[in-house]
């Protein structure tokens, strides 16, 4: 019995993380299309040799 | 005595010094996926997992992918960890006939290992079969060790990467940090812990009559003792380099088969540190500017400097309850003096502090000595170094990050107090990101306080601390601080094998591992789309003394401001009721 509920417990929080992620997401808000669209395309690797 | 102990400090610090640009440069070239040493041997096996495993070396995951993938391994992890604990007995490499594991327990062990927390509600030699150790915990050592390191590698790209929306392969990075860094690293240290004496063998426990017991045969006493068996030496690496802390022995480096002598002793805590510091160094390697890792390293070795010479003289110094009595603490010619209750005779007051606090600033957690023996202030410390974050240096990968998201809280405020936008390395920051950040740095301190008031309200959960007023208070606050901060460290007065121990410090890891990776890969995601502004003479240095204080300052100040009231309940106010007669 004991294991059914660690079971569904191991469910329920891996649920929750994925609302979590979910909710951050929705707080950055979406990509801007032309940066989904790059994404998309296998994104560039634009990553700058120094700042 | 005295000077062989505090010795042991000074190597660590020299061999820190002179292993983090030798591993952080190497970790740059691991993470750019450019040219790198061992090539010729990495690459081919690196090309057989990405086939086995169906992998594409060229896909990019944007944040969600990657840490939806990190979860991904993680819940599967969980789940064969528990049902390998629930079935042990009827598995091979079992030759103490082991019984399974309880269902709490098993439920526990497996989030714990998997999360990278190893807190042991258990004796490992008496509960967990050898099969269970290799095939369970250190399988999960390396994998939780590389999602680290992972998160570590996305969320740089994240400060690098410009008008994109992706961050990098997660499980390119996971082979990599496997294959290129924590298996050449454990193999090499586990032949030298297996030359020091380390144990490692498949021995079933052996039961012996001691050398007392046959000395008084006359008299017809007895004395027996069981000499444990096991692969340690394959092991006490990967615990070590990973940040992992979970030992084969429930005693964990205290055990001799585990740390035979000082010199593995100094060996395995510079081993917990090695990789923590060197990423800031990749870190400055891969944003081109190692300003901004001398920034990051100095903060860090600052903080984590401080907190290993107090606990050191608190220790080495004594405990005035002791004394009372008349222990001697003072340093001879065979003592090293100090408060030496609770901790191991070889290493000495300093060596206990030492590990102690190296164990507590990343998130290893091992211990080789009693905490809840130390004076309160002296574990009062380690318990504030968890509270940190985790993040002087923090864990493989984990530090990095944690210590980033300070910079960009950093970076914001003072922005704002001296009336300039607030950027770091070009990327504005703005309200979106500091929400983050926020719910960053609250998670843990809301996790922590629930479960440890609840614990000390409920009698049944209060009835498993050994102690009572302000020590069951830090009792309490240390064994949930430890399970969120995916530590490990145990303060040793919790007899935590309950059913309510079991679930919610398995729950406090949990979220403490996932409520923090997402909002930290979720402001790198952010970081990446940004476009890059040009850094002119009005913008906001980074890389200065200035920033590199205000950035310490901040550190301590947040934890000051969320733990605070709850250090003065425990070990402060015992503290001062001990010493000072309040």
């Amino acid at each position: 019995m004991l294991d059914v509920v660690f079971v569904a417990l191991l469910v329920g929080l891996a649920a929750l993380a994925v609302g979590f992620a979910v909710a951050c997401d929705r707080l950055l808000g979406p990509d801007e299309p032309v940066l989904a669209e790059a994404g998309r395309a296998g994104a560039p690797r634009t990553e700058r040799e120094s700042v | 005595m005295v000077a062989a102990s505090w010795a042991q400090i000074v190597v660590v610090f020299a061999l820190l010094v002179i292993s983090t640009p030798i591993l952080g440069n190497y970790l740059a070239k691991v993470y750019r996926n450019e040219e790198a040493p061992g090539d010729r041997v990495f690459l081919p096996v690196e090309r057989l997992v990405y086939r086995l495993l169906r992998i594409d070396p060229q896909g990019e995951q944007r944040w969600t992918a990657f840490v939806g993938s990190a979860m991904a391994l993680t819940f599967v992890g969980v789940l064969l960890n528990y049902l390998l604990f629930r079935i042990q007995h009827l598995l091979p490499g079992n030759p103490d006939h082991l019984p399974g594991v309880s269902p709490a327990l098993a439920f526990n062990t497996a989030v714990s290992f998997v999360t990278n927390t190893d807190w042991q509600n258990y004796t490992g030699e008496s509960t967990l079969s050898q099969f269970s150790q290799m095939f369970a915990l250190v399988v999960h050592q390396f994998l939780s060790a590389a999602i680290g390191m992972a998160l570590a590698a996305a969320f740089i790209r994240g400060v690098i990467r410009t008008r994109t929306t992706t961050l990098g392969n997660f499980w390119v990075d996971i082979v990599r940090s496997i294959v290129r860094v924590l298996v050449p690293l454990s193999f090499v240290f586990a032949i030298v812990l297996l030359a020091a004496g380390v144990i490692d063998n498949f021995h079933a426990t052996r039961v012996v009559a001691t050398i007392s017991s046959m000395s008084s045969s006359a008299t017809g006493a007895t004395a027996q003792q069981s000499i444990p068996g096991g692969p340690v030496a394959s092991m006490v690496p990967i615990e070590m380099i990973g940040d992992n802390g979970g030992g084969y022995f429930g005693a964990n480096m205290a055990h001799p088969f585990q740390n035979p002598n000082p010199v593995i002793n100094v060996l395995t805590i510079w081993l917990a540190a090695s990789i923590p510091f060197a990423f800031p160094w990749a870190y400055g390697r891969l944003v081109g500017s190692m300003r901004q890792a001398t920034v990051l390293i100095v903060a860090m070795a600052t903080l984590y400097a401080v907190s290993v010479v107090v606990v050191a003289a608190l220790e080495a110094h004594g405990n005035s309850h002791l004394a009372q009595f008349g222990i001697a603490q003072y340093p001879t010619g065979t003592n090293p003096g100090g408060n030496l209750e609770g901790k191991d005779l070889r290493l000495g007051a300093t060596g206990s502090a030492l590990n102690a606090v190296t164990m507590t600033s990343t998130s290893t957690g091992g211990v080789n000595s009693a905490v809840e023996s130390y004076t309160p202030l002296g574990g009062g410390l380690p318990l504030s170094d968890m509270m940190l974050g985790e993040v002087i240096p923090g864990g493989t990968g984990t530090g990095l990050y944690g210590m980033l998201i300070f910079v960009l809280i950093t970076a914001f405020i003072t922005g704002l107090m001296v009336g300039r936008t607030p950027m770091y390395l070009g990327k504005r920051l703005l309200a979106g990101d500091m929400t983050l950040a926020a719910i960053y740095i609250l998670v843990l301190p809301i996790t922590v306080l629930s479960f440890a008031g609840v614990s000390l309200l409920l009698p049944s959960a209060a009835h498993q601390i050994s102690t009572t007023g302000p020590h069951a208070v830090t009792e309490a606050v240390y064994a949930y601080t430890s399970a969120a901060h995916n530590n490990g460290s145990a303060f040793a007065g919790l007899a935590g094998n309950t059913l309510w121990y079991n679930s919610t410090l398995a729950l406090a890891m949990w979220i403490g591992r996932f409520f923090e990776i997402v909002p930290a890969l979720a402001l790198a995601g952010s970081l990446a789309r940004k476009r890059t502004y040009t850094v002119t003479a009005g913008t906001l240095r980074t890389d200065t003394p200035l920033f590199t204080a205000v950035l310490a300052a901040i550190v301590v100040i947040l934890v000051g401001l969320t733990y605070f009231p709850v250090l003065a309940m425990g070990p402060l106010a015992e503290h001062f009721s001990g010493h000072f007669g309040v």
